[in-house]
């Protein structure tokens, strides 16, 4: 393999110099309503991503050979870095990262564009002007003040290497994830505008995009779970959110695109809330946008680093032209906008979904809030004020749980209007469940008020969905029907929307039992010399031996630590304080012995010459109901992403919900 | 049945009542209790119960330190604000970071409970349609006209 990082730059301006010929052409294609033109700007974005991709191939071909005659392969890769995480370089510093968006936005755009139908030409042209428009910005970034192209003039022997805690198999999928969900919102976004733009306000949009939306919505999810699993193997702190602002740069997208996902379906059953869907999927594209600002700008660790950087000074005009200008089209539009339906009645399906709404959104500006506190405190104080965990949780505790308890009754109201005495029946036997388990729990010895509100809501909410589950498959049993798992799948796939969205909520379930459970996480820290023990709950750690090895790349330093509980021997465990000599930074590789009902987590923290080991030694209930969590909600989505028909814009809108509604849907 | 249902939620309310979360006073506690109420000066943004780094290891090592000679987790919170600052606090004295998700909140929920009452009592109000606008208008003039195509 070559070098081809020669031929970076060159594609990267060709690919600017096509997305402003996409720009050009799909605007003109929408304004005088010329098919032709909106066929050729489709092609210019074709061309675009065909030469972001060339960029991004010899940005890898030259990560692989070591070309550290490129400052980027310079300072984010070197010759020992394991061959699997050289594409990790391409996502590890601010340049690459930039570039790897440009491709996912170009890619998305040319797939999406093409295979929306002819029909729509003018939601087409519209969509593929903002798009060009948004690549314009990323390319000009890439092109100007973060070219990962850069020549060093004394080209070094070897390179400065990855941050170890980024050579991890979740650092190879987490970032790539979170940016699919990120770019992916830029198709809804761009025909949300391209139906302000048109005028062409009625669902298609949506429906064009349904597929988009949740894909983004998925693959965010999936990355910010997995984001913590990282943090969880990782970083040796115990824990796996530490409502950093890095994180929080991923949630808060990710709440206001869930707040979308269900306000959309309250646009397709009663035609309301056109305006609020709008501005909704705006916030989460300028958040997606933010979010990427906030992490590659600098401006996290001090305003003044911000200042000197120059990416931020790019981002912030584009980021409030964006917003200011979104928002201005939607005031432009707004009598369009009105609703074709009001509220019937405040205990309904539409109102249930308002309270959702409500809640995601002012989750999302709470993070906001106090991701972006320390630089105003900053910029208005001089002292920099930090916001840190006990702020969040104090907030999202008691918001989470009235989300839980919201997923729990919502899907049990039905439409426009419901009598209490109905809600009343069919709530009974989960509120019945709900107590139940707070009252066992209680009687355990379960002793924290915000844990059994946590187990006895999630129950509550598990068992309304259970319910919606068994009434739906009631109808294929029977004498000579079908069997209960039969059923069951029969109903999940025939109303795959539905009952695919009951299995997302049953996953959030797990993940909140799991989350609940650090109410009851411990925590000890030790300094251990050979042969010594320490005790952590029920179990006992003895510290055996300490191994000690070199590879090219690392110094390794690994305990073995006997775990028993009772007097029985039950588990070896190996973590490891290593030293890395590129980066000359040590790094701790933690152990951990996983079961449903508890993790046992240990970690080196360092190593004295006599073999000493500071050891901080964690029990965490319920972590692994986490994962578990993930993975039903994956299911769900598949089930969800499986059920969307190929794409019918333009079409006909589909008839509207019937008036007269059965209990449920 | 009301009866009933009282007693039941008595029952829960005691329930929640009595599970108070239980204080202990072994130093190791009340040293991580301190380490997850300060931001850690070695990673921006992050408490130094969650920073990875050996700096930080060092600081905890060194509250726990505080902590086994019986001093208080509030104790210890003051000196290290004395030798540090008020930036190391995780959760800003300035009521302003405190309230302002709380008024979002309310305010939010006040501005949808107003509009859905408002809504459904001006539907209540009014059965039949208050007259049609431009954009239904033309919207039934082509459903119609859409009708009688087929």
């Amino acid at each position: 393999m070559i070098s081809l990082a020669g031929l970076g730059r060159p594609s990267l301006l060709a690919a600017l110099v096509l997305a402003f010929a996409a720009l050009v052409l799909h605007g003109l294609g929408a304004l005088r309503s010329r098919k032709d033109l909106t066929e050729a700007g489709i092609r210019a974005t074709i061309g675009t991503a065909v030469f972001v991709g060339i960029a991004v191939v010899s940005l890898v071909s030259a990560l692989y050979v070591h070309d550290f005659s490129l400052d980027y392969v310079a300072r984010y890769s070197s010759r020992s870095l394991p061959g699997p995480y050289t594409i990790t370089a391409l996502w590890g510093g601010m340049e690459g990262s930039l570039l790897f968006w440009a491709l996912l936005l170009t890619t998305f755009s040319a797939v999406a564009l093409r295979r929306v139908d002819a029909r729509t030409t003018r939601l087409v042209g519209w969509a593929g002007a903002v798009l060009a428009g948004i690549a314009l910005f990323f390319l000009a970034l890439l092109v100007m003040p973060a070219n990962p192209f850069t020549r060093l003039a004394d080209v070094p022997v070897d390179g400065a290497g990855l941050n170890p805690l980024l050579q991890s198999p979740g650092m190879v999928i987490h970032p790539p994830l979170l940016y699919t969900g990120f770019v992916g919102f830029s198709i809804p976004f761009a025909f949300a505008m391209a139906a302000l733009f048109s005028g062409h306000l009625d669902d298609s949009w949506l429906k064009a995009t349904r597929r988009w939306t949740l894909f983004a919505w998925s693959a965010l999810s999936i990355g910010i779970v997995l984001g913590g699993a990282w943090a969880y193997t990782e970083l040796g702190w115990g824990g796996y959110w530490a409502w950093d602002p890095v994180e929080n740069a991923s949630f808060m997208p990710w709440l206001t695109a869930t707040a979308f996902l269900h306000s959309v379906v309250i646009q397709e059953k009663r035609r309301m809330f056109k305006v609020w869907n709008v501005v909704l999927i705006l916030l989460t594209y300028v958040l997606a946008v933010f979010g990427t600002f906030l992490t590659r700008s600098g401006i996290l660790s001090s305003i003044h680093t911000f200042t000197e950087g120059s990416t931020g000074k790019w981002f912030l005009p584009f980021l409030g032209g964006m917003l200011l200008g979104s928002l201005g089209v939607v005031a432009a539009r707004y009598e369009k906008l009105r609703s074709d339906n009001r509220f019937d009645s405040l205990l309904s399906r539409e109102s249930a979904f308002l309270l959702n709404n409500v809640l995601f959104v002012a989750a999302a500006l709470t993070v906001l809030w106090g991701t972006i506190y320390p630089i105003v405190a900053e910029a208005t104080s001089g002292v920099r004020l930090t916001v840190g965990p006990p702020f969040f949780n104090s907030v999202f505790i008691p918001v989470g749980l009235a989300i839980v308890c919201l997923t729990g009754i919502g899907p049990l109201i039905s439409w426009r209007r419901m009598s209490s005495g109905s809600l009343t029946r069919i709530v009974r036997v989960p509120l019945l469940a709900g107590a139940s388990i707070a009252i066992a729990l209680a009687i355990a010895g379960v002793r924290s008020t915000g844990a059994l509100l946590a187990f006895s809501l999630c129950t509550f909410t598990a068992t309304a969905i259970g319910s919606e589950f068994v009434r739906g498959s009631s109808v294929y049993r029977g004498p000579g029907q079908l069997s209960w798992p039969a059923a069951l799948l029969k109903t999940l796939l025939r109303n795959r929307r539905r009952y695919g969205g009951y299995v997302v909520h049953l996953g959030v379930i797990l993940i909140v039992i799991g989350l609940s459970g650090s109410a009851f996480s411990s925590e000890r820290q030790e300094l251990l010399s050979i042969g010594e023990s320490t005790t952590i709950g029920d179990y006992t750690l003895t510290y055996e031996t300490l191994r000690q090895d070199e590879t090219d790349e690392k110094q390794i330093n690994e305990a073995t630590l006997i775990v028993s509980r009772g007097g029985e021997e039950i588990a070896t465990m190996r973590p490891q304080r290593n030293f890395h000599f590129a980066q000359e930074q040590p790094q701790s590789e933690v152990a951990i012995r996983t079961t449903p009902v508890e993790d046992l987590y240990v970690v080196i923290t360092s190593f004295d010459q006599d073999g000493t080991a500071a050891v901080r030694a964690f029990i965490n209930p319920l972590t692994w109901w986490i994962w578990a969590g993930a993975a039903v909600m994956l299911v769900g989505m598949g089930v969800l992403l499986s059920s969307e028909k190929p794409v019918e814009v333009g079409a006909p809108a589909r008839k509207r919900a019937p008036e007269k509604v059965a209990v449920t849907q | 049945m009301r009866g009933r249902a009282t007693i039941f939620l008595a029952t829960i309310g005691a329930v929640l009542v009595v599970a108070v979360p239980h204080a202990s006073a072994d130093a190791q506690d009340v040293a991580r209790r301190v380490a997850q109420e300060i931001i850690s000066p070695f990673c921006p943004g992050v408490t130094l119960h969650d920073c990875p780094s050996s700096e930080a290891d060092e600081m905890r090592r060194e509250i726990l330190a505080l902590a086994e000679t019986g001093m208080s987790s509030d104790e210890i919170i003051d000196l290290l604000v004395e030798e540090r600052g008020e930036e190391i606090l995780a959760e800003p004295s300035n009521p302003l970071a405190w309230t302002l998700p709380a008024v979002l909140v309310v305010l939010g929920a006040g501005v949808a409970i107003f509009l859905m009452t408002r809504w459904s009592r001006r539907r209540r109000a009014e059965p039949v349609a208050e007259g049609l606008n431009d954009v239904d208008r033309n919207r039934v003039r082509a459903e119609v006209k859409r009708m009688r195509e087929r």
